[in-house]
């Protein structure tokens, strides 16, 4: 497998809590791997571990190595001599609820993640914003207001706008943490049509809390419970014949 | 009691009033040409029975999956149980087959049904053996029934043997025998079948087609 | 059965208590602004905003440099009382895991509460009289060409007394302002690969730009009628600005020797320095809080 991040011996602790237990892991490259498991499972305190964001929390503490195969960057994102922010940069993150930035307008709120990666020439940012607006299948939807806040858009298209933002300035891995569970079923299959055509260019890590949205558009699947890492598998197989008596229980109903 | 289950329970029990119907069936049309009973109307009423609940066994697996979008053991289930309807709705057309044998030739009780009676009885076991693997998933009967299927391919090659060998006396008893024991002979290859769906529910295997 | 309409009456009686409460509180209120009002404009009259003041008796008298003087100490005072209070009030809120932040937010409450006339004597002590720089054991502290040492009764004085005073106020209203900013921004921005301090001054900043600006209103409309630091580090002045280091005339101090002398004309003027003072806050208050949320609200 041709695996961009490899997670290593991953734990990870809210204060003296501990909610990751030795995570191990290879997420493929250019692929969809969704990560599935009840509430409270960790999956998404993994999903943050990979973009060193779940370590900004007051008390929060990660142990173990995210060996990231990027093209600018090779090595374990946890090692001390790395800058986190950097690390950031080769990672979009788009979360739960859409969180567009309300005082920024639609055409900056994508802007501003080029801003911070140095882009400076005007006609180059216009170019890329526009780009990503449409890759997003946003760009018909809101191309007479762009200048209007961020927040004016419908939740859908907040959210797409999200992913825009994060996809702008061209990051290796995008990070989604249940994206479309605040949105209605129509906008949710937008995006996830979208996802899927996103594919070809970024690797995508989905949390889900959504068993069939993991079943539509994952290549692979991971399942998660209490901290660990269940089973790992590719989609097809973990929903047709998982090898793991507690994944097999949780995808029927079973329990959670 | 998860949503599903009800499903399940209804899809099973309609399996199993399948099964019994099935094998009643296949006991008839044997029983039929061997002592030359007329059994035709039963057997052709049992055999558009089967029809009918197969139908509604595949009606309501569509169902189930459409609403209940069914994963894993679950899934392979439904799976299975269509295509053991299927398997069952087969047993009542050939047993319905054998029947037309007896119209056709008329009475037959004076032939040799030594290789017959093996054969249907042979049948009758695989038949009694993947019903109950598949009631109480029982993997080793499931096996048992597929070694079986040897020997009645065995009764029916050796009798073709025979035939190319030998010239028969009788006619019409050399053909009604092939006939019906070709019949047996998918009536042991449909019990088969049945017996590797267990597998494949339990386990997820699939044993690949000799 | 009686129940209803007993609940009812003891709703009646509730409401109309509040009611006369507000009533009761409000009468005192309203008659200091009718005084103003009605006393401010029919001692008006365009002199008092152009001329300088003119001993008691004589005609023509105006307070046009306390006017000058009240912009100028809030302006100065704002300087330098704004940048510390919201940098104070970042601190605060976006940086709570540090240890300091405990200490910090004690000092910044328990100022908030100071006596604006401790704060007076105080910058007295230090700058006026110049008590610091005898501690240091110097007559004044120079760079380069700049010195700094005992000034006196000074607009520069004044202008930090005021500024101490500020502070507190706008630190608490940043803070606040800064704490609404919800979490899921801040994440989003740090996702984007912005770092610490970028978030807090691109986007937490950007994002409560209307609350800071009204704390900005606020901690002016405070400043600009207070009478006691002014007392002690300006002592007032009868003419025009001319320079930090010289006193300095307001509009509070005017309003304060004006209104208890005992010349007839000079009380007049006090109302009017009292009217043009509301008149200032209100404008604060209500005009430039309308136009800063049309502006700056998203």
């Amino acid at each position: 497998m041709d695996a961009i991040l490899s997670v290593r011996n991953l734990n990870a602790w809210y204060g003296e809590k501990q909610v990751l237990y030795d995570i191990n892991l290879d997420i493929p490259r250019y692929h969809i791997t969704a990560i599935i498991g009840p509430s409270g499972c960790g999956k998404t305190t993994f999903l943050r571990c990979l973009n060193r964001l779940h370590e900004l929390g007051q008390g929060n503490k990660v142990k173990g190595e995210v060996y990231f195969n990027g093209k600018n960057f090779k090595g374990n994102i946890y090692d001390p001599k790395v800058d986190a922010t950097e690390i950031r940069r080769y990672m979009g993150m788009v979360f739960q609820k859409p969180n567009p930035f309300p005082m920024l307008s639609v055409y900056d709120n994508v802007a501003i993640g080029l801003k911070i990666n140095g882009i400076k020439d005007k006609k180059k940012i216009n170019e890329i914003v526009m780009n990503s607006l449409k890759k997003a299948y946003l760009l018909d939807e809101v191309k007479d207001s762009l200048h209007k806040s961020g927040a004016s858009l419908s939740g859908g298209q907040q959210q797409r706008l999200c992913i825009a933002r994060a996809i702008a300035y061209n990051p290796e891995v995008l990070l989604m943490d249940e994206p479309t569970s605040a949105l209605d079923p129509i906008a949710t299959s937008k995006i996830e049509q979208l996802l899927v055509e996103l594919k070809k260019e970024f690797t995508i890590v989905i949390v889900t809390h959504n068993m069939q949205q993991a079943a539509r558009i994952a290549d692979y699947t991971a399942f998660m419970y209490l901290g660990k890492l269940i089973e790992f598998a590719p989609t097809e197989e973990l929903f047709e014949t998982p090898k793991n008596e507690l994944t097999e229980r949780y995808i029927t109903g079973k329990f959670g | 009691m998860r949503l599903i289950d009800e499903g399940l329970q209804k899809l099973t029990s309609k399996i199993i009033r399948m099964a019994i119907l099935s094998r009643e069936t296949v006991e008839l049309a044997v029983r039929a040409y061997l002592n030359n009973e007329k059994l035709t109307e039963k057997i052709f009423h049992n055999s558009e029975t089967l029809r009918i609940l197969q139908d509604e066994v595949s009606e309501l697996a569509v169902e189930l999956i459409a609403r209940y979008q069914p994963v894993a053991s679950d899934l392979r289930y439904i799976k299975s149980c269509m295509e053991i309807a299927y398997g069952f709705s087969r047993f009542g057309r050939y047993a319905y087959d054998i029947m037309q044998v007896l119209e056709v030739f008329g009475d037959l009780s004076k032939c040799d049904h030594t290789k017959l009676i093996k054969a249907s009885e042979t049948v009758h076991k695989m038949i009694d053996l993947s019903i109950e693997a598949f009631i109480n998933k029982d993997l080793n009967k499931a096996e048992e029934v597929e070694k079986m299927d040897d020997e009645v391919d065995d009764i029916y090659e050796s009798h073709l043997a025979s035939l190319i060998k030998e010239k028969p006396t009788n006619l019409n008893c050399a053909v009604s025998a092939t006939l019906i024991l070709r019949y047996l002979e998918r009536i042991a290859d449909h019990a088969s079948y049945i017996a590797e769906a267990v597998l494949y529910i339990i386990k997820g295997e699939r044993r690949p087609r000799k | 059965m009686r129940i209803p309409s007993l609940r009812r009456f003891y709703d009646l009686i509730f409401v109309s208590i509040c009611v006369i409460a507000f009533i009761l509180a409000m009468i005192p209120l309203a008659w200091i602004l009718i005084e103003i009002i009605i006393n401010g404009i029919s001692a008006f009259s365009i002199q008092l905003l152009t001329n300088l003041p003119r001993p008691a008796g004589v005609p023509g008298g105006g307070i046009a440099n306390y006017i000058q003087g009240t912009i100028i100490l809030v302006a100065i005072a704002s300087l330098i009382g704004f940048p510390f209070g919201l940098f104070i009030g970042v601190f605060l809120s976006e940086f709570k895991e540090h240890k300091l932040v405990p200490i910090v937010r004690f000092f910044v409450d328990v100022f908030a509460e100071f006596p604006s006339i401790v704060i007076g004597i105080f910058v007295y002590v230090i700058l006026v009289r110049g008590e610091i720089f005898e501690l240091f054991g110097v007559q004044s502290i120079c760079i380069g060409a700049i010195c700094l040492g005992p000034m006196g009764f000074s607009a520069l004085a004044g202008s930090i007394s005021l500024a101490l005073l500020m502070i507190p106020i706008v630190s608490k209203s940043v803070e606040e302002s800064l704490n609404l900013v919800p979490v899921s921004i801040k994440e989003a921005a740090l996702a984007l690969g912005m770092s610490r301090w970028r978030t807090v001054f691109s986007i937490s900043i950007s994002y409560a730009r209307t609350g800071i600006l009204l704390a900005y209103i606020l901690a002016l409309s405070r400043i600009a009628g207070e009478a006691a630091p002014l007392l002690l580090t300006v002592l007032g002045s009868y003419y025009w600005f001319s320079g930090l280091f010289d006193r300095i005339g307001a509009l509070p101090l005017a309003i304060f020797t004006y209104g208890i002398s005992p010349f007839e004309d000079l009380r007049a003027q006090a109302w009017v320095a009292s009217l043009l003072l509301i008149l200032a806050i209100l404008f604060l208050n209500i005009g430039l809080k309308i136009l800063i949320r049309r502006r700056f609200a998203w």
